[in-house]
């Protein structure tokens, strides 16, 4: 399976004024062309951070520290960091774009959904004339509104507040398709919306993926939507990358103890009441975090060296887990 | 089992003021509410965003008077009670809430102790300050925060959620009161510490015999602390199912909650990658001013007919209620655990 995307070794920093927070370490993480990756984590744990980086528009104070991000786009490599400002303008929404959690605060409250359709459209393709390019975002905006099952010519005109939450969040999702990216990235999708649109925005989705073939990398973290949706699963922690693999092994195979016990903790309408349980303690502090694996105060398995040493990636094919439990089962 | 609350044919119509060129517009927001919560149980009202569910929490707390409708408490009517003075207090202080967002429902200038400390001067004159710092101790051991005086001397932004959404729990238990009412408690928490604090609620029910009535859009956490208890499905204003919350879950008989149970994604790829069908017509939610006094889920329906635009009565199965006119057109719902493993 090809690659649309591969981060490596990738750090983020934010330097604030008295110290310097690292949000995300050393993480590397493929996204698989044509699939859905799922990137799980609890807040904080650096997951939005990460994903804002593909587009170099992490939030200020942030910053790479080092990595290089590589996207293959038509049969050319390119590293994102090493792009200009010129070059990154034009990368941003054609090549990948993104649907932010919270479609309310991401549309333009002025602009009807119509005008904000055009505007990006223009803005990406100068080279046109004028009156072909406003045909043509026409055109697009109508066929894409079609696809998300909206109406076009109702909501067209209409302000991003005299539509309710779930067509928002679908508008947005069309909005994301404008120029054809290869990739897009769904920052927590349905947070704010009720089952039943969760249930339809995620076949929405899941119909752009299989009919346009667009890669997505999913930001969540409700697992029961991980195992639904996504192909392949990475689980952060502490700005750490956990485990990595299919949805299938690491829903089965439960080799890291913090992934395993978020599955655990997830409330299911399948699972005995008792098999269900909290993991215990709470989410690491960023700006202290323990030593050794971030993970040794919560986990069950806690051995002496996970207190000061930091376990390696271990592999198994394509999957990999952050742990020492596999030191000397799996390869480094 | 005695009865505590009982809220019978509640009403709740919202109106928005008209302007100059706007009529007035009004809401009704809750339809004929019926509900009876016991001694001793835990309820879970589960619905989607709009349906009142919240608006019913702010009832049986006594922060907002129903339109219409009588609200008793251990059998007396609770608006009368105002007239005799202290008693509509004394219930207020039978009766707490737990709000969803812990960091508004705190003093961010006050420290934890300030913020534990003032209900229980108010309600409690003869204790010195010696018994009240005893108590506060006995609290925040019950909601599993030891040692105390870490906590106590904080400030709300400086806790994490799950630790302030254990602080308005204390809180709310100060005044040993015979009912929570926890409107959404673990919707803003992370999601591995969620169950720890539904686990809190149950035990507290457990131990203290305090009856929680749960409130919420998530049927998994709703089954987590009421399973064996019961579980109230609204849809816009109204209740559509009732029940013991197993039976619910593994057998809905009314449409609404056959798509919301079907719409639920399963933590287990197995399950949850097979292609399920939502049984719904239509995405969109009925305008709640233009309801008329037929069911509330017909235009969304797959089994709607003329008839269910009429005033549809409930139909019970013994202790269950379901409102609904067509459930002999309405097929069984295969529960997810008889659906065949996929192969993924």
């Amino acid at each position: 399976m090809r690659n649309i995307v591969e981060l490596r070794n990738i750090t983020i920093d934010y330097n604030l004024k008295k110290y310097s927070l690292r949000a995300v370490s050393n993480v590397s993480l493929q996204i698989k062309k044509g699939l859905i990756t799922a990137l799980v984590g609890e807040s904080g744990s650096g997951k939005s951070t990460l994903a804002t980086s593909l587009l170099e528009v992490i939030s200020t104070p942030g910053a790479i520290d080092s990595g290089e991000i590589l996207y293959f786009g038509n049969n050319d490599l390119k590293d994102i960091r090493k792009m200009s400002e010129n070059e990154l303008t034009a990368f941003r929404w054609s090549e990948i774009s993104m649907v932010f959690q919270g479609a309310q605060s991401a549309l333009n409250p002025i602009m009807t959904i119509y005008d904000q359709f055009e505007e990006t459209y223009l803005v990406h393709n100068r080279h046109m004339k004028k009156k072909e390019a406003i045909k043509l975002a026409k055109q697009k905006s109508i066929e894409l509104l079609k696809f998300v099952n909206l109406d076009p010519d109702r909501i067209l005109q209409m302000y991003p507040h005299e539509l309710s939450g779930g067509m928002k969040q679908r508008a947005m999702i069309a909005f994301s398709l404008l120029l054809n990216p290869k990739l897009i990235i769904l920052d927590e999708p349905t947070t704010a919306l009720d089952v039943i649109v969760q249930g339809y925005i995620f076949k929405i989705l899941k119909k752009i993926n299989v009919d346009m073939g667009i890669s997505m990398l999913l930001l969540t973290h409700d697992i029961g939507v991980v195992a639904e949706f996504a192909d392949y699963v990475a689980v952060m922690y502490g700005g750490k990358l956990m485990e990595y693999g299919t949805t299938h092994e690491v829903f089965k195979d439960r080799m890291h103890p913090y992934s395993s016990g978020l599955i655990d903790s997830t409330p299911s309408l399948l699972l005995d009441i008792d098999a269900m349980k909290p993991i215990k303690g709470s989410p690491p502090d960023i700006r202290n975090l323990p030593e050794g694996c971030v993970f040794h105060p919560r986990c069950d398995f806690c051995m002496e060296k996970c207190k000061t040493i930091e376990p390696k990636d271990y592999l198994q094919n394509d999957h990999m887990v952050k742990c020492h439990l596999l030191e000397d089962v799996w390869t480094q | 089992m005695k009865k505590l609350i009982e809220l019978s044919n509640i009403n709740m119509v919202f109106s928005k003021r008209g302007t100059l060129l706007k009529s007035e517009k009004f809401f009704h927001v809750l339809k004929n509410i019926n509900l009876d919560i016991y001694e001793g149980e835990i309820v879970a009202i589960i619905g989607e965003s709009g349906c009142g569910k919240t608006t019913i929490g702010r009832i049986v707390t006594g922060l907002q008077k129903p339109t219409s409708g009588e609200l008793r408490y251990e059998g007396k009517n609770v608006y009368s009670f105002i007239k005799v003075g202290q008693e509509f207090d004394e219930y207020r202080r039978y009766v707490q809430f737990v709000q969803q967002d812990s960091y508004a429902a705190l003093n961010p200038v006050r420290t934890i102790k300030q913020s534990l400390e003032a209900p229980i001067k108010t309600h409690y004159r003869h204790l010195n300050a010696s018994e009240i710092e005893a108590k506060i101790e006995e609290l925040m051991r019950l909601v599993g925060l030891v040692p105390a005086d870490q906590f106590l001397t904080k400030y709300p932004h400086q806790l994490s959620g799950g630790q302030r959404q254990r602080i308005l729990m204390a809180r709310a238990l100060s005044l040993e009161p015979k009912l929570i009412v926890a409107d959404e408690p673990v919707s803003m928490i992370d999601v591995s510490l969620r169950l720890s604090i539904l686990k809190l609620m149950s035990d507290l029910n457990k131990k203290m015999g305090v009856v929680f009535i749960y409130i919420t859009h998530d049927l998994s956490t709703a089954r987590y602390i009421a399973h064996k208890n019961r579980i109230v499905v609204m849809y816009l204003g109204e209740i559509m199912e009732e029940g013991d919350a197993e039976q619910i879950i593994s057998d809905p008989k009314h449409p609404y909650t056959q798509a919301l149970i079907s719409a639920i994604p399963i933590p287990d790829p197995d399950y949850a990658k097979l292609d399920k069908e939502l049984p719904i017509k239509s995405m969109e939610m009925e305008d709640l001013e233009k309801r008329g006094v037929g069911c509330p889920f017909f235009v969304r329906c797959l089994y709607a007919e003329e008839k269910c635009l009429e005033f549809v009565d409930y139909q019970f199965f013994g202790k269950r209620r379901v409102k609904c006119c067509c459930l002999d057109k309405v097929p069984e719902f295969v529960p997810i655990s008889k659906l065949k493993k996929g192969t993924t």
